[in-house]
């Protein structure tokens, strides 16, 4: 095992199979943010499928009459929730993680984006978790379960691929300005009303609506939607094409921008 | 112990070539972008460069204790953190070949809500074992940990020591090519301590090398056989560890005025030997060899300084470390009221050291 500081490869490259090399350490993160989150809880991980849950009965109780016309809102909240509750998860974690918590990246190497990815593989796993209250709340209210179903690994690959590259993106700018992290927790909640969660998109005046076509959220809950909550909805090729486009394009900006960077997160510090 | 060492002198493991490595140290902190971009529309960014490290060039062969000594800032932790490569070079070549374990501070790589053995698995995964390999481990870790009781307990509610045991115990399961050790085998009892070095020693018969940077020149002197004197990032001395420490110590031990200012490490250096020498008398174990030796047999002792332990083992011990000693007269009850506020008084110390290294 020799290391050579004048081999150079690209970073973008090298972080990829060094993530891979350290792939087991990304299962023990996972697992340390499953089991250290609710620790001290009674309910533990139960929380993660209560928590979605809880947010949808308060958004129906208070919205379900304004927006009366759309059927089985219920349904139609949670999803919106669970999509953006992901990618706001993993993207506020990764940028906690990667600035905050260098701590120990100036001491050993590591593959940084090894945070990164945990952060999403546990974020992939609380939302399988909360497909049981979805899935329960679907069969309470007889909202009709269709083949569309299979659709919902695909989303969730583009779903993750979305948050992991806006994550890297946004951390990788915090570097240089520790505002913009906080800032980012602003835009956040800008973005989110920005996409129709609550509201139906429909119910927007068409001015609205040609902006917010432009969200890239908006198409995954969309795509979401079409596993959970249309029955009759079948999302096109195109439509899939365009949010894999969007989603991987935003991954490979990412992680090329945070590679390029890793070093800089030693020296700023 | 040094024939060791010279029969392996031919194999380097570490080549370090005209390294310089620099660090940008805004002048201002420019925290928002709007500020950014203002400054940078006016032309006004301006970094201080920063150079931990210039132009140093060292090669260090298998199965050598390489010590480092300086001062606060001086590049010690940044030479490590190339070695380790958590930096890159700016200029110049690093070349290291085989395993490099990194021995953490305390407590680094854990999570306190977790337990042990959960840590285990973290904290080994985080060094870059696998899964399996440290299932393979678990249980000889346990084992030299002596934590077997408290392994499914969190480790929040481990003392600080049995932290450092559990962190040396995972870090030196396998051996390691080369181990680095930046200042914390201080931690944990002496019985545990005296632990460590046996496994360091005969890992390092079996050819392991060992960088070990500290405050305290006494401890270079005791366990390596080369030392480097870094300045401001520059070598200042490389050579034999006699040497070396012996005109450190000499250039801040002329320089009494650097205690309050600069030179707060001395002061640390010498409370650590105190704390060490008033616990000598109790424990036999702890590397009998060369404790009780420390810079000041220079007159007589110098020349067989660090061949002949035994002999060194008795020397005057109350005329340790001039800069303390003008201070505190070494009896008995001062050695023992600073050890009490040993810990209170490393703290700060340990703080500002990672403020001006670390960042």
């Amino acid at each position: 095992m020799i290391y050579d500081s004048n081999d150079r490869k690209n970073p973008a490259i090298e972080e990829i199979f060094e993530a891979f090399r350290y792939r087991d350490l990304i299962g023990q993160l996972i697992r340390r943010d499953l089991t250290t989150r609710y620790k001290r809880s009674v309910l533990g991980i139960i929380w993660t499928m209560l928590h979605p849950l809880g947010l949808m009965i308060v958004m129906t109780l208070i919205f379900q009459n304004v927006f009366h016309r759309q059927e089985f809102y219920s349904v139609y909240v949670l999803t919106g929730l669970l999509t953006f509750g992901f990618f706001n998860q993993t993207s506020s974690t990764i940028i906690r993680n990667l600035t905050w918590g260098a701590e120990l990246f100036q001491r050993i190497y590591i593959p940084r984006a090894s945070f990164a990815i945990a952060a999403v593989g546990t974020a992939v796993i609380n939302l399988v978790l909360s497909l049981v209250p979805l899935l329960l709340v679907k069969l309470v209210i007889q909202s009709p379960l269709t083949w569309q179903v299979m659709l919902f690994p695909i989303t969730v690959v583009y779903l993750a691929c979305f948050s992991l590259g806006v994550g890297l993106i946004v951390s990788s700018i915090a570097l240089y300005f520790h505002d913009v992290a906080e800032f980012y927790q602003v835009l956040l909640t800008a973005w989110m009303y920005s996409t129709p969660i609550i509201y139906p998109y429909d119910a927007l005046p068409s001015w609205v609506q040609n902006l917010i076509v432009w969200n890239p959220m908006m198409h995954i809950v969309e795509l979401m939607r079409a596993s959970f909550y249309y029955a009759d909805k079948t999302p096109s090729v195109n439509e899939f094409l365009l949010v894999a486009a969007i989603s991987s394009i935003t991954l490979l900006i990412g992680w090329f921008l945070f590679a390029r960077q890793a070093e800089q997160f030693v020296l700023r510090g | 112990m040094m024939s060791n060492a010279d029969e392996l002198q031919a194999e380097p493991v570490i080549k370090i070539e005209d390294v310089s490595l620099r660090y940008f140290v805004p002048r201002e902190r420019i925290n928002s972008l709007k500020e950014y971009v203002i400054r940078r529309a006016q032309g006004q960014i301006v970094h201080e460069e920063f150079w931990a490290l210039k132009n140093v060039s060292i090669e260090i062969n298998k199965g050598e204790m390489f010590g480092i000594v300086g001062q606060n800032g001086a590049g010690k932790s940044t030479l490590l953190k190339l070695i380790a490569k958590v930096l890159k070079p700016v200029t110049g070549r690093i070349w290291v070949r085989g395993k490099v374990a990194p021995l953490l501070s305390v407590g680094a790589g854990f999570h306190h809500e977790l337990t042990g053995r959960e840590n285990i698995f973290l904290n080994g995964t985080l060094l870059g074992f696998t899964q399996r390999q440290m299932e393979e481990k678990f249980d000889r870790i346990v084992e030299f940990s002596g934590l077997a009781d408290f392994i499914d307990a969190p480790i929040r509610s481990y003392s600080s020591g049995m932290v450092a045991r559990l962190g040396f115990a995972i870090a030196t399961d396998s051996r390691p090519d080369i181990l680095i050790v930046d200042e914390v085998l201080a931690v944990g009892d002496e019985a545990f301590q005296a632990k460590c070095f046996a496994r360091m020693q005969s890992y390092r018969d079996e050819g392991m090398t060992t960088l070990l940077v500290t405050h305290n020149s006494d401890r270079v002197r005791k366990f390596c056989n080369r030392a480097l004197w870094l300045n401001k990032g520059e070598i200042k001395m490389l050579g034999v560890v006699d040497e070396v420490v012996t005109s450190y110590n000499e250039a801040f031990g002329l320089k009494p005025a650097t205690k309050p200012a600069g030179g707060q490490n001395r002061p640390q250096g010498g409370q650590q030997q105190n704390v060490q020498n008033a616990s000598q008398g109790q424990q036999k174990n702890n590397r009998p060899q060369g404790q009780q030796q420390n810079g000041q047999n220079r007159p007589q002792g110098q020349p067989q300084n660090g061949q002949n332990r035994p002999q060194g083992q008795q020397q005057n011990k109350p005329t340790n470390w001039q800069p303390d000693q003008q201070q505190n007269s070494s009896n008995a009850n001062h050695t023992i009221r600073r050890k009490a506020t040993h810990k209170v008084t490393r703290k700060p110390h340990r703080k500002a050291n990672k403020e001006k290294g670390g960042n």
